[in-house]
Formats: structure tokens, sequence, C-alpha cells
């Protein structure tokens, strides 16, 4: 046999399995044939039509599977005589089919009643929808385990400076934290790292990191292939070795079992791959795609006072609680401080939970949803037991009937639920689907701010949850309405043709309608108090000005441009060239982008003051070096003096352009153009202190650098980039493109990427980014927040209008006849109107006291998302008391109107 | 299998069509699931067609009824053929498809006489 046919043949017997295993279930001889015939009948409808013949063969068993379930199997042998002969073969009732033959009358029932099906139906869809949609993402974040053994004994570690801010962690540091270590089985360090890698078409930047071997160990990972790194690979300073991931293997290796031994050009520079990481390792990011050995940086790290971006992240050992090993480094930390106490005085040493951090931004809001959409599953419950009732007590007189001629109530019960399941189950399936659409869109979107967004989707513990959901929901929804409607009173129900609403039902009904508004109340509150905050975050002065502005950035490699002059002259036609794109507006270059924190940060002194010593703080400053037109182009407005000039190059006199925020806190005041300031210090101690002056030439406004909230307070200076400032002459900065266009800034980027190849094709361009796009991303948790708490008030609000309009009209029509004699008797059809409306509002302002009360509660837990706005705040309070106060005259008006419009004569005459 | 004895065999009349299909498919020999139902197909030219579901619950009320029976089957054709069961059908099974064949003939007669339809045998002339 050839292979082609056996693969057609195992898939037929597959499906033949598989729909055999959906008829109902008999006995396992039965059960073998109707497989075998289904794989002869694929069989045969594959030879001899194709998909023609598989289309109509499953369209035959389709209609045949009905015939099975619906018990309808064997056909009659006469038309005249349609039972059974002999008894062997008869069927007994069993509880199967009771609950088939509920099934088959439930699904007339709801078939009767499209309308009541269909709300019925879509209120349920919407409510698990939701919840399985924010579910599938708080599974993927934070419940799914992580590929890490033991994740919660993973800790990262920083140093702290006496003032309470984080820092890197400084290398002679690290190595005594290792030689005193006693609670971590394994103390790594790494960092961040762009790889250029060249040798194929185009040069390509990479996500790299470089690790010290007991990063891996930490981790406990495994490699994919090859070997992880060693303790030699730690401290050589020529081990040009690299470990690549299991996606670059596969996207650049064409996934060769020989990668192993291969040699790569990475950052200008030959190493030798010895290892392939498995998906599993994510760490540092989950874009990491090379890892590069500690070894080749030491000789680069500075002395201990300064800090050049490690982090250190250790496995906790066995018995020993975050707590301990907290308390264990903050002696290390205190002894290094004595012995060291020029640059290790008042430090300390964080030690966070790994997991803690991954999760720590994203948890609150996907509580929060969770919340609300918990919330908005309850409405959409309340509803339905709404409707349940009504619908009750419309076959209150069908269900006393079936009672009176027999049927036990356990039996009516059984179908009441039956029916309520039938609904939980299409609500839910349809719920999945709109979960699924959801999910789709909101990964499709690409939130950048959601942690492992690329494990979101559904599976089979989210399709799980919604089974589980749906079937609480009938619990929530079915069982007291099913309770009550199984118990009707016989001759009450009898008597009166139209079917008795008792007291009970009613009042049954205005708690529910007065809970959904309760829990509307919530909501709408909780949306209106993100949507304030995110007003006031979008609000904030940026100090520039995004709009049309593309920004990109570009690494220059040591190895290719080894001194300052080389990179001076790169920079230079770089921004003389990139002038004269057409479409280019402004063009211009900095060492640092708004909002996206990084760059480098010195003490800042005017002249004048007094050296810098220990007991004495100074004011910190971020400083950039900057070129071209960037202040226009990136829209940061000039306050004072001028901006920089072709002039200000390394010849000239030395030159600064500063922020307000400098101005008024060194000088309190921005006039202070020609005052001389220094942030660059030659000489380590006292007696050779020495600063760099320069001279101030413009004062710009400040801008937000570190993110929209929780700035520190440093202050900002920019230096021409041909007076690199004195720190980055040893590491020189990654500059930044910035362009302000005419039109859209995205059409312009191709010319701007050919621009740079001009100069030197080996040079990658990445992180392109339009600056609006940017910002907006700057405020994605808190917008998708407000949206998203704002769509489920939206519906939380309709579903309370409708089920207060539904209560009112209901309880309207069973008061037909009373109004009418009222209206005979003399009475005001504006006082009928006044009275119904007055009745709604009786049930919302319950309602509405009821949610404020919640609400003051829960908003408490919304406190640390909130941006300049109470908890409490009064005037979202009031808008939302106000509008359900509109809406709930709204679903009282029609109710209102009907009643006013009752006709006397035809009111008493129904009778 | 139980069956009254003096059960007549009219009391099966008229029957299902599609259950004169299967009786008719197994007079002329023993024949297991997928074959009826093949045949069947084959004669309507498609127009009747049974899913397993409807064929086996439709054979164990014939079984139950005492028009058929299972057969042992031709034997074994070859290692790789799995079991299957073949029916047949019992004396009482061909009395009442010869009864129903019967049946339809007359009506088919009367339908003739009627000039309802023609057969290929009948007068071509008007």
């Amino acid at each position: 046999m050839t292979p082609p046919v056996t693969q057609h043949r195992r898939l037929i017997s597959l499906a033949a399995r598989w729909i055999g295993a959906a008829y109902p279930s008999r006995s396992r001889l039965e059960h073998e044939e109707t497989t075998v015939f289904l794989r002869d009948a694929l069989e045969d409808a594959w030879t001899r039509r194709r998909w023609l013949g598989l289309a109509g063969m499953l369209r035959v068993t389709a209609a045949d599977l009905w015939r099975c379930w619906t018990g309808r199997a064997a056909l009659p042998l006469s038309p005249a005589f349609p039972f059974v002969y002999g008894t062997a073969h008869s069927r007994r009732t069993t509880l199967m089919d009771q609950l088939m033959s509920d099934l088959r009358y439930s699904v007339r029932l709801l078939t009767r009643t499209p309308a009541f099906t269909a709300v019925a139906v879509a209120t349920l869809a919407l409510g698990i929808g939701s919840a399985t949609a924010v579910y599938a993402v708080t599974d993927a974040v934070l419940i799914r385990p992580f590929p890490y053994p033991d994740m919660n004994r993973i800790a990262l570690l920083t140093e702290v400076a006496p003032n309470g801010q984080g820092m890197s962690v400084s290398w002679p540091n690290y190595q005594d934290w290792v030689a005193q270590n006693e609670v971590f089985d394994e103390l790594g360090v790494y960092r961040g790292a762009t790889v250029t890698m060249t040798g194929g078409d185009q040069a390509e930047r990479l996500n790299g990191a470089i690790v010290s071997a007991s990063v891996f160990a930490t981790m406990g990972i495994p490699p994919a292939r090859g070997r992880l790194f060693n303790t030699v690979d730690d401290s050589a300073a020529t081990a040009r070795v690299a470990i690549i991931s299991e996606r670059l293997w596969r996207s650049h290796f064409a996934a060769r079992d020989s990668v192993v031994g291969e040699r790569v050009m990475l950052n200008s520079q030959l190493f030798e791959i010895v290892g392939v990481m498995p998906p599993a390792m994510r760490f540092p990011s989950r874009l990491t795609d090379v890892w590069l050995p500690l070894g080749l940086s030491v000789p680069g790290f500075p002395p201990r006072g300064a800090h050049p971006g490690l982090t250190a992240v250790g496995r906790i050992k066995a018995g020993v609680d975050l707590e301990g090993a907290r308390s264990a480094m903050t002696t290390i930390a205190a002894r290094l401080a004595e012995l060291y106490p020029n640059s290790n005085k008042g430090g300390g040493i964080a030690v966070n939970s790994y997991y803690e951090q991954v999760v720590q931004n994203i948890r609150p809001a996907l509580y929060m949803l969770l919340a609300t959409v918990g919330l908005l599953v309850l409405i959409a419950c309340t509803n339905l037991a709404s409707l349940m009732l009504a619908r009750s007590d419309a076959r209150q007189r069908e269900l006393a009937l079936r009672a009176a001629l027999g049927a036990a109530r356990v039996k009516l019960l059984r179908q009441l639920l039956v029916e309520s399941s039938l609904l939980a189950s299409l609500g839910g399936a349809l719920g999945l689907g709109l979960a699924w659409i959801a999910v789709r869109t909101f990964v499709a979107s690409n939130p950048s701010t959601v942690p492992r967004i690329d494990l979101v989707g559904i599976d089979w513990r989210v399709a799980s949850f919604a089974l589980v959901l749906s079937a609480l929901t009938v619990i929530l929804f079915a069982v007291v309405p099913a309770l009550r409607a199984s118990t009707p009173n016989l001759q009450d129900a009898l008597r009166d043709g139209r079917g008795g609403a008792g007291r009970r039902s009613i009042r049954m009904r205005r708690v529910l309608v007065a809970t959904q508004v309760a829990v509307a109340v919530i909501l709408l509150v909780g949306a209106g108090l993100l949507a304030k905050s995110l007003g006031s975050l979008l609000s904030i002065d940026l100090g520039f000005n995004p709009d049309k502005v593309v920004t990109m950035r570009l690494t220059i490699p040591d190895a290719a441009y080894p001194t300052p002059e080389a990179w001076v002259a790169f920079h230079r036609s770089l921004v003389e060239r990139l002038a004269s794109i057409p479409g280019v507006q402004k063009a211009g270059i900095n060492s640092a982008l708004p909002l996206q924190g990084g760059g480098s940060e010195s003490p800042v002194m005017k002249e004048g003051d007094p050296p810098p010593a220990p007991d004495r703080p100074m004011t910190m400053t971020l400083y950039q070096a900057s070129g071209g037109e960037y202040f226009d182009a990136m829209g940061i407005e000039l306050l004072k003096g001028r901006l920089f000039k072709q002039g200000d190059t390394g010849n000239a006199a030395p030159v600064a352009v500063v922020d307000d925020t400098l101005a008024q806190k060194l000088f309190g005041t921005v006039d202070i153009v020609g005052r001389r300031i220094a942030f660059e210090f030659d000489g380590h101690d006292a007696a050779t202190f020495k600063p760099r002056w320069r001279e101030v030439v413009g004062v710009v406004r400040h801008v937000k650098h570190y993110g929209l909230v929780g700035e520190p307070p440093y202050v900002q200076i920019y230096a021409p980039f041909e007076q690199i400032p004195l720190w980055m002459e040893a590491r020189r900065p990654a500059m930044a493109i910035v362009v302000r266009t005419a039109g859209d800034p995205t059409t312009i980027v191709a010319d701007l990427r050919r621009t740079v190849a001009a100069i030197d094709p080996r040079i990658p361009v990445y992180s392109v980014q339009a600056m609006d796009t940017y910002v907006g991303q700057t405020t994605e948790q808190p917008r998708l927040s407000a949206a998203l708490v704002t769509m489920f008030a939206a519906v939380a609000l309709m579903l309370s209008a409708v089920g207060l309009y539904g209560v009112l009209s209901y309880l309207v029509s069973l008061r037909t006849r009373e109004i009418g004699v009222r209206l005979a008797l003399g009475a005001k059809r504006s006082q009928i109107v006044r009275q119904v409306i007055g009745q709604g509002l009786g049930i919302a302002v319950a309602g509405l006291v009821a949610g404020v009360g919640a609400a003051l509660a829960a908003t408490q837990l919304l406190k640390a998302m909130l941006f300049n706005v109470s908890p409490t705040d009064v005037s979202t309070f009031a808008t939302v008391i106000g509008v359900l106060a509109v809406v709930a005259v709204i679903a009282s008006a029609v109710p209102a109107r009907r009643a006013s419009g009752v006709d006397p004569l035809s009111a008493l005459k129904a009778d | 299998m139980p069956r009254r004895p003096n059960d007549p065999v009219d009391e099966f009349l008229p029957l299902t069509p599609a259950v004169f299909d299967i009786l008719l498919t197994l007079a002329d020999g023993e024949k297991h699931g997928y074959a009826i139902a093949r045949e069947v197909e084959a004669r309507s030219e498609g127009q009747v067609r049974f899913g397993p579901g409807t064929l086996y619950g439709t054979l164990t009320r014939l079984l139950g009824a005492g028009l058929i029976r299972e057969s042992d089957g031709p034997g074994e054709e070859g290692p790789t053929v799995e079991r299957r069961r073949y029916y047949k059908l019992t004396p009482l099974g061909r009395e009442v498809a010869v009864a129903e064949a019967r049946r339809l003939a007359g009506l088919v007669a009367t339908a003739r006489a009627k000039s309802l339809i023609k057969l290929k045998g009948d007068a071509q002339s008007r």
C-alpha cells in the first residue's frame, strides 16, 4: 500500500470513530457496527464523488444523529401500527429518556416564544462572553504556570540609593554579594543589550541580553541544543560565544542541526554559537533572541560608585523565604556600606519576587475587570430570573393543569431546569464565540503593557471556565423561579384564566430590579471615575508636541566607528541629509526620547556653588546629546535665549540648553542665559575636583521623560552632540532620529531608512515609531480599563432599564382593571401617570441607595488606578445618580402612558 | 425470537416504504448493515439513504418483530476484515415481504387499469 492511501484511510477511520462517538451510547457491539458502517460509507462517498460525496454523506449522518438523539432511530414497521412487536426491545423509560423528552418539550416551548428565547440567550451570551474574555486574559497573564520551576523562588535584586530611588547594580558590589551570599542557590547578573547581526542581506537588530552563567541556572531551563554558559564565559574577556533562541534558530539558521559551532557576526565581531534555548526561556524578555556572556563586558565595568545597568537575579534556597533573603541582603549591604562609605553609604538592596515584577502592573486592572464582569453576569442573571418569573407566571395555568393531571412536582421542576439549562448552554456557546472574537481583537490590537499577551487565547481551560460559568448562571437565574413555579397555587391559577401573579412574585421582581439598579450604580461609578482619571492623564502637559512626529533609533557599532571624531562625523552628515528629505519639515537627533525613560543622569551645580559633599543633596539632572533641529522637530518650546546652532562644535566654547525646572531650582528664575552650570566633573575627591563649565544659551520647556506620572524630580540639560558630554565619550549613546513632517509621518520612514543606509548600510534602524502612537501607548492601560468598564457599565445600564421597564409594564398590566375602575370613578389620567412613574422611581431609589453604599466601598479598591481623582468623587456620584434617575423615568414613562390610556369601559368589560 | 404464533401476516401491512426496501434487499440473501444501506441507496438512485443509527434502529425493530434474524455471514474473508453482523429474512419476514409486494402489485394493477400509469408491457397505441 502506498503511504498516501494509508494516510487517507487512517483519516477516514479516525473520522468514523469520532462521528460514531457522537451517537447515543448503546451496546459495545452496536457501537462497533456503527463505526464500521460510517467508515465504509465515508470511504465509498470519497471514492465516488470526493467532497461532494462527503458532504452528502455528512448531511445524511446529521439527520440520522438527530433521529437517534430524539429517540426516533427505529422506523415504524407499518404506518398504521407504529409500535414495537414483542417486549424484548421495548424501551423502558429511563432518566435519560425522560430528560430527552423534557429537552424536546423545552425546544418546542422555546421555539414557540422566539423573542423571549432571543433576549434570554443574548443576555446570557453577553454576560458569559465578557466574563470568559476577561478570564482568558487573566488566565494567560496571572494564572497559567510560568515555565520556570519553582518560580516563586526566583527573585530580582537591585540597589537602592539613599533617597530610596532604585538603581542598577554596581559590578564590584555584585561580586561581593556572590562572595557573601548565603541565601541564594544561584545568583546571576544580566543586562539588556541590542545586538546588531550582520552577514545576511542587511544589518539586523536583535533583542539581546548579556548574562552570567548563573542566570540560566536560576531560571532552570536547560538548552534545547548545545550548552549553557560556564564560569569561563563569565570571566574570560575573549570568550566570543553566543546562545540563540529557538525562534532565531528557525528564522535565520534554517533550524540546522549543525548550528552549534557555527559562527555569526554580532556587533561587528565573530561569535561562536554554543547553544539554542527553547521557547520556554523568556528571560530577560520574551523577545530575547541572543544571549552573550558576561565576560566580554567585565573589563569595561566602571568602579563601585557607578551603576552600569546590571540587574541581579537569584534563586532563593529552599527553606528561605523572600523576607529571609531580604534581611540577609540588608546585612550584606550594611557590611559593604561600612567598608566602602564613599560609594555605598546609606544604600540598600531591594529583593523582589520575579513573578510579582511581571504581573504587578497589570494585576489590579485585571482584578477590577474580573469584578466588573462578575457584576455584569449578576445583572444578566437577575434580568433572566425576572424574565423566567414572568414566564412562569404566564405559564402558571399550564403548569397547574399539568400538576392537576398528575405530573409530579419533581417532574415539573425537572422540566423547568432542563429548559433553563438549554438556555444557559445556548448562551454559553454563543458567549464563548463572542469571547473568542473579543480575545482575538484584543490580541490583534497588541497591547504593549500586557505581559504574556502572546499566550492569550481560547483553550480548554477557558472553555471549561465558560462551561462552569454557564452552569452557575442556571443556579443563579433558574432555581428560584423554578422552585416557585413548580408549586403553583392550583385553585387560584385554574380559576383565574390570566394566570395568577402572587404578591411574592411581584415583591421578588421588585427586589431583582432594585438589585440591578444597585449593580449598575457600582459599574457606572467605576466607569465614571476611570474616565475622569483618564481625562486628567490625557490633559497632562507633555512639554512637547507629538503630532506628525516620527522617531527611530540607530546603533553605531563601536568597532566600526572607534573614535569620537568618526562618531561625530557620521551624525553630522546624517543631520545634513535628513533635512533635505522631501516632506521633512524639521529633523534632528537626540540621545533620549520623551516618555521613554532611561538616559544618563548626573548631579548638576551652578557656578558659585560649593563642591558636592556626601551630606549635601545635589539636584540631579538628565542630560542628553542633541543635534540638528531637535527642539523644533519634537515641538519643545524655547522660553529664553537660543537653540543650538551650527557653530556649537567641539572647538567652540561648551554650551548647554536647559529646561525651566533647572532654571527655577538652581537660579529661581528662567532668565539665566549666559550663566554657567556643570554636570560633568573631573577628579574623584575634593582635592582634584574640577567641574566642566558650560554656558547656558537657551531655556526650554520641561519635557515628560520618565512617563506621564511618577517622574523623579530630575531637571534636564541638553548638550550639542558635537560637544559630547564627558561620560558619553566612553560609552557613546545610541541616537534617535526625530522628524516632523507636513503629512502622515509614517510615509517617509522608507526614505529615512534609505538615507541612513546611504551613509552606512551596516547600521540598523529600529524602534520606528510615530510619536503620537507612542504617547497613546503610555496611556494604554488606563484607556483600556476605562473603555472596557464603560462598555460593561453601558450594558448594565441598558439591562437594568429593560428590567425596570419590564417589571413596570407587568405591574400595569396586572392593574389594568383597577386603573379602569379608578378612571371610571373620576381619577385624572395625570394622577395615574404620576403614580406609575412614582412606583418605578421607588424601585430605582431603593437600588440607588444600596448601589451608592456599595460603590463607596467598591471604589476604594480602584484607588491605585485613579490619577487625580478621589474614589469618592462627588461629581461622578452625582452624575451617575442623575443618569440613572433619568433612565428610570424614561423606562417608567412608557408603561405609565399605557396605564393612562386604559379605556375604563373595556377594562371593566374584560371580566 | 419470541413471536406470538397466531400473528397473521396481514397485521404487518402496509409496510413503511423504507422497511419494505430493507426486506427487499435481504430477499436474495444475507447482507451486512452497510451493504443493505448501499443497495437501497443505489436502487432508489440516492433518494433513500440510511444513516447507521436509523438502519440499526430499524433492524433491531425488525429482529424484535421476528421478520429478520442474524446469520453467520459468509465466514472470514481475510485477515483484515472485521467481524460484521449479517442479517437474513426469517420465513415470516419473507411471507410479509411477499404479502406487501402482492398488495402493492394489486394497487399497481388498479392504477394501470385506470390508465393512471403505463408500464413497459402495456400497449403503445392509444
